[in-house]
């Protein structure tokens, strides 16, 4: 008796789309909604993966729209320390849809807050942007000098925007309780200080990030009638949860409500669409072999691997620069070996990792001297765990003010 | 030490006599150039601006940015890679005497409205000292950079008036520049570097 499953192709099921198929080679995985042409303006923005997207589409001939630029003359790496050439704007990290919600808002009205200007050991940072300025600039009033000419080239971009292209990366947000302020960092990892009676934290739901998204994409069409979206969600896990839930638990909430968000709103629109990067990346016949050894970074690999699907519909311009454009030969790879490496030409740049410094402190060295004297009825740290918490604060501090981006790509 | 472009080696046969630099003939090298004021801050300040400088369009950007993107320009103009060349290949003494500012003659020119916005900045009152600070930074460890003379400058901005008037080019022919040129300073100015020069050798190199 036939059933619709009779005559479903092989994709369908999962033991011959994904049990008996290596996670290079899944086939005719996606497709696209609409096409992109090459001279169609291209927005990119969104949590640290989106970095790679960008990347790859300015590699492979794709126009990205630049609002905010430095010489061309000037190091890459330079630039890219203080915000530019990462994304079409210098916004930094877009972790949330709040986030994308209230910089749009923000670009439309030419709005700057003053309580939106952290400090640190008198220098003075861009909250809603902190790592844009490495050593902050020389007052508050010249942040916000800095964020209303951002806004400005923000809004300018957004007018003349074809396609937007955004990585959904995280639900959770410190707010700043009076205003409902996002922003992509909790205050004090990078400047600011973290007051508990101006600062709380958020974890949206569904509702909030489908609401969101959707006024995004109403103001945006506002702006520019015609525009485009593609939606992709993070493969990144979170860095740290400040939920009561286990970090895994946190991040199949953060993950799950994003990738819902992005069917509703890809099934809802026309000129939404949804690439599956997260999929790729977590696919259970990867077993994990896109993440490097820390289980959350996305390896060089992993990224092209995500590419190539891209540009399977999305076909590369004849490019110049091979060694982005080329991905390396796909296939199982035989004899185990290292992984490849984490992706280092194009690290990117990620706040939230930062946490991690954190982590590592309170997972190595506080967290066991406390459990140590616990363990023994002791009130006092050991001496010798006293000198192991002292430093991993330096180790900590280190982190924070070098803010390397080689840790991971986050949300 | 030579150049590969045919150019500068016919410049290095005009200047120095040879189509290349030998190291162990000089006792000190002395690089004239930098284009401090065509290439730096004017070129910048096309697209850039900072809140000191107050320019309007153009993106603003931090002073850590403005001095980083001087930096850069001084070390990729062709002095800064000659000093490099020459800091690399001997321990002998190099001096830079960076191309003088613009003189206020700018102003008949359209780049004038430029500088002109510079000369009203907050920036104005420190700029010639942040020509001079950017360029140590860029030759830090290699070059001892010659600061333009103060009785030189005008408004800390500008290269007074009286040493551009006049001015010829030293070419194969001598060439009497345009009255309106802002950026060759005559004969007493070329006296008053050299004097400048000789005070700062007979000194022990500062590094």
């Amino acid at each position: 008796m036939s059933t619709p499953y009779s005559s479903l192709p092989p994709r369908n099921y999962w033991r011959s789309g994904v049990a008996e198929v290596h996670a290079t080679q899944l086939a005719d995985f996606y497709k696209k909604k609409f096409p992109i042409a090459f001279d169609d303006k291209i927005v990119t923005a969104g949590s640290c993966f989106a970095q790679h997207v960008a990347n790859n589409l300015k590699k492979n001939g794709y126009n990205i729209l630049v609002a905010e630029n430095l010489p061309q003359w000037l190091d890459e790496d330079v630039a890219k320390q203080h915000g530019y050439g990462i994304y079409s704007a210098r916004y930094g990290n877009i972790y949330t849809a709040r986030q994308l919600l209230q910089l749009l808002r923000d670009s439309r009205t030419g709005t700057v807050r003053p309580e939106d200007v952290w400090e640190k050991n008198g220098r003075f940072y861009d909250a809603l942007r902190p790592s844009v300025e490495p050593i902050g600039l020389e007052s508050a009033d010249e942040v916000l000098a800095h964020r209303k000419n951002h806004l400005e080239k923000v809004a300018q971009m957004f007018a003349d925007v074809d396609v937007f292209v955004f990585t959904l990366g995280l639900t959770e947000a410190w707010q700043r309780l009076d205003s409902g302020t996002i922003y992509p960092t909790c205050p004090g990892v990078i400047a600011g200080r973290f007051d508990p009676d101006v600062f709380g934290f958020v974890n949206f739901n569904v509702f909030d990030v489908y609401n969101d998204m959707v006024e995004a994409r109403k103001l945006l069409l506002e702006i520019k009638p015609g525009l485009r979206f593609i939606l992709t969600v993070s493969p990144v896990p979170l860095t740290a949860t400040a939920s009561d839930d286990h970090v895994l638990v946190a991040t199949t909430r953060s993950k799950s409500i994003l990738r819902s968000v992005c069917a509703m709103l890809a099934d809802e629109f026309d000129d939404v669409d949804y690439f599956p990067s997260y999929e790729i990346i977590t696919a259970p016949n990867a077993r994990s072999f896109f993440y490097d050894t820390n289980l959350r970074s996305v390896t060089s690999f992993g990224v092209e691997t995500v590419m190539r699907a891209f540009f399977s519909e999305h076909p590369a311009k004849a490019v110049t620069d091979t060694s982005a454009a080329t991905a390396p030969a796909l296939g199982p790879r035989r004899g185990g070996g290292r992984r490849p490496p984490v992706a280092s030409k194009d690290d990117v740049v990620c706040e939230e990792a930062l946490l991690e410094a954190f982590g590592q402190l309170a997972s190595v060295s506080v967290l066991s001297a406390i459990r140590t004297s616990r363990q023994f009825g002791l009130r006092w740290i050991p001496k010798s765990s006293r000198a192991t918490a002292r430093i991993s604060v330096f180790l900590a501090r280190s982190a924070i003010f070098f803010r390397q981006p080689s840790f991971a790509t986050d949300g | 030490m030579t150049s590969d472009e045919p150019k500068t080696r016919k410049s290095l046969r005009f200047t120095g006599g040879t189509p290349f630099i030998s190291l162990d003939a000089y006792d000190v090298f002395c690089v004239v150039g930098c284009r401090t004021s065509v290439n730096a801050a004017n070129l910048i300040a096309q697209d850039y601006s900072s809140v000191r400088l107050g320019l309007p369009g153009g993106q603003l950007v931090s002073q850590e940015l403005m001095d980083i993107l001087l930096i850069d320009r001084f070390r990729k103009t062709i002095a800064g890679t000659l000093i490099d060349l020459l800091a690399q290949s001997t321990d002998k003494p190099i001096y830079l005497i960076p191309d003088p500012l613009w003189s206020t003659k700018v102003f008949e020119e359209p780049r004038g409205v430029i500088m002109g916005a510079i000369a009203k900045s907050t920036h104005a009152a420190d700029y010639a000292d942040w020509v001079y600070r950017c360029l140590q930074s860029a030759f830090a460890g290699k070059a001892t950079v010659m600061r333009q003379p103060a009785d030189t400058i005008e408004n800390n901005v500008f290269t007074a008036q009286t040493y551009s008037q006049n001015s010829i080019g030293l070419g194969r022919r001598v060439v009497e520049h345009p009255e309106t040129d802002f950026v060759h300073m005559n004969g007493a100015y070329g006296a008053r570097i050299l004097e400048e020069f000789f005070a700062t050798v007979d000194k022990p190199a500062a590094l």
